[in-house]
């Protein structure tokens, strides 16, 4: 039903935002994690007024993210070396639409200057720098950064390759993220580029917001802000299941 | 059933982490140990972050010791004065542990210390196991407790200041000894998540030389202090306890452990013995494959 909506309300308002060329919404506002979670899809809709290519991306909030290495030292795997990265996104996926003979791709210069455009914009795994105030020799780096897309790639967090975007009419188009389970909280980035043959012609943002909701949230907020109560109910719980279980045992 | 956790921050199957802990928990009803260096390892292959299994395994060893204290205490088994002197290291060791802990963590040890102190606890206690019931298979009753008896006050021991009077456990002793033993034991169950049972009470019986019919009660007495002050500690400092975790591991362990208490009177433990050692084993071989084997990747990711 509320898909329904979205759909009806971009394709009213389409029209009036006129001065904008691509125009986007989400089926939710929010990702709500409560305790039966176990992942979502985060769908997008969206119209394109004037001609060229979608692309979206959503961006998770970045952190400080320190990669490892192992090696072998005294017969055992240790890590000994890291780099700490200042600005890893928590999250990123990205989904470009794919125009017809993009396979043979023949016209090689109109696929670079499409690759300097998706560099530039950050769209895509290659656009994506990782800044580290540290010392390190540009090999190391290289690797350290491969290392950590791999990392992410693993747990779900980063794409394998670019998702696909869906057109129902000529203008009008869908695409969805799929959000893990395990998947940080936070505010989320969606931005929704039209590209021409050189450049971006227009970008659309928008923000979902990640968080756990409801008796989930409370525990963790809880946690958070009254480590010592919220340790005393851990303890009084066990306390009583520990009588409760000795009870249960002279009744048998 | 998959369910999320607000404090991990991920989603495992219940049904699952139950499980464990219900077959863990009829363990410790069979054979009378506390199970806690299974269920933390298990939880880890199952990927709940190390630090939170450490954080919340021992409020679940406190409901699992505290039913099996009120049973000795019930007996006249428990010498709380005793226990309440063990307290004051535990204590120290606890918080101690805790920093521990911490540091391993900012440093990026933690997986590594976790595996690597398990991997000689595991493969130790094994061997000790898989030996002890073999043998007694075999019918060579040695009895490795008098051995150890006949010098339990030694030289060095008597030397030691600071002697107190102990009218439960008949001994006249030196505080620092039960402090140490519980210092030992505050360390183990912060940075492991165990209530040590396995090397406390051959403590109490071979360094502190109490007799053994309180030894098993003390040792209880204590570790449901020294869990649950762990279990305040984790929750204050790291914020690694998750009570639904938590929830689901008691509801396992006490359930379990009711079957074990009944099944204990049906079958005999001797063979059963080893086949708990080998299990102990098998673990312990899983877990240092994570040490000694080439990782497939040998890099890791994680957020400062």
């Amino acid at each position: 039903m509320r898909i329904f909506l979205v759909v009806l309300m971009v394709l009213l308002s389409a029209p009036v935002m006129a001065q904008s060329a691509v125009t986007v919404d989400l089926a939710q506002e929010s990702i709500d994690i409560t305790t039966g979670f176990n992942g979502a899809d985060l769908k997008l809709f969206g119209v394109r007024d004037a001609p060229g290519r979608i692309a979206v991306v959503i961006t998770g909030p970045q952190r400080e993210m320190v990669v490892r290495r192992k090696q072998r030292i005294f017969g055992v795997w240790a890590n000994l070396s890291g780099i700490k990265f200042d600005n890893v996104p928590v999250y990123y996926d990205f989904a470009l639409e794919q125009v017809d003979g993009d396979e043979e791709s023949e016209d090689v210069e109109a696929r670079a200057a499409l690759n300097i455009v998706l560099a530039q914009s950050g769209i895509g795994l290659e656009a994506l720098h990782f800044e580290t105030e540290e010392n390190v020799g540009p090999d190391d780096l290289k690797v350290f950064q491969g290392a950590l897309i791999r990392n992410k790639q693993a747990e779900g967090r980063f794409p394998e390759a670019a998702a696909d975007i869906t057109f129902m009419s000529d203008t009008f188009f869908k695409t969805s993220f799929y959000i893990p389970a395990d998947v940080p909280t936070g505010e989320y980035q969606i931005k929704t580029y039209l590209i021409g043959k050189t450049s971006v012609k227009d970008v659309s943002t928008t923000n979902v917001r990640v968080g756990q909701v409801g008796f989930s949230a409370e525990i963790y907020g809880f946690a958070k802000e009254n480590g010592l109560w919220y340790g005393l109910v851990c303890v009084m719980f066990a306390i009583f299941m520990g009588w409760l279980s000795d009870f249960i045992r002279r009744r048998l | 059933m998959q369910i999320y956790l607000p404090i991990a921050e991920m989603a495992i199957p219940a049904e699952s982490i139950f499980f464990v802990s219900l077959f863990v928990g009829c363990l410790s009803g069979l054979f009378g140990i506390g199970g806690g260096f299974l269920t933390t390892p298990f939880m880890i292959f199952m990927g709940v972050p190390p630090a939170v299994a450490v954080g919340t395994q021992p409020c679940q060893i406190a409901a699992n010791g505290l039913s099996g204290m009120l049973a000795h205490l019930r007996k006249g088994h428990v010498d709380v004065k005793m226990g309440a002197v063990m307290l004051l290291g535990s204590s120290v060791g606890t918080v101690i542990g805790v920093f521990v802990f911490k540091l391993l963590k900012y440093l990026g040890q933690i997986d590594f210390a976790i595996s690597m102190l398990y991997t000689i606890l595991l493969s130790s206690i094994g061997l000790l196991m898989l030996y002890e019931s073999v043998s007694k298979l075999l019918r060579k009753k040695q009895s490795v407790k008098l051995e150890f008896n006949q010098f339990k006050v030694n030289d060095f021991v008597a030397t030691l200041p600071f002697k107190m009077r102990f009218p439960k456990s008949k001994l006249y002793i030196s505080a620092l000894l039960p402090i140490g033993v519980g210092f030992m034991s505050g360390i183990l169950a912060s940075i492991l998540g165990i209530g040590g049972g396995f090397m406390i009470v051959p403590a109490m019986i071979y360094i502190i030389g109490m007799p053994g019919i309180v030894v098993a009660g003390t040792s209880l007495f204590q570790i449901v202090f020294t869990t649950s002050f762990a279990t305040l500690m984790h929750a204050v400092t790291n914020n690694t306890v998750d009570i639904l975790l938590a929830v689901i591991l008691i509801c396992g362990g006490v359930v379990g452990a009711q079957i074990g208490a009944v099944l204990s009177r049906r079958i005999k433990t001797t063979h059963a013995r080893v086949l708990l050692a080998v299990l102990i084993l098998s673990v312990a071989v899983r877990l240092s494959m994570q040490v000694f084997m080439m990782p497939d990747e040998l890099f890791s990711t994680v957020v400062r």
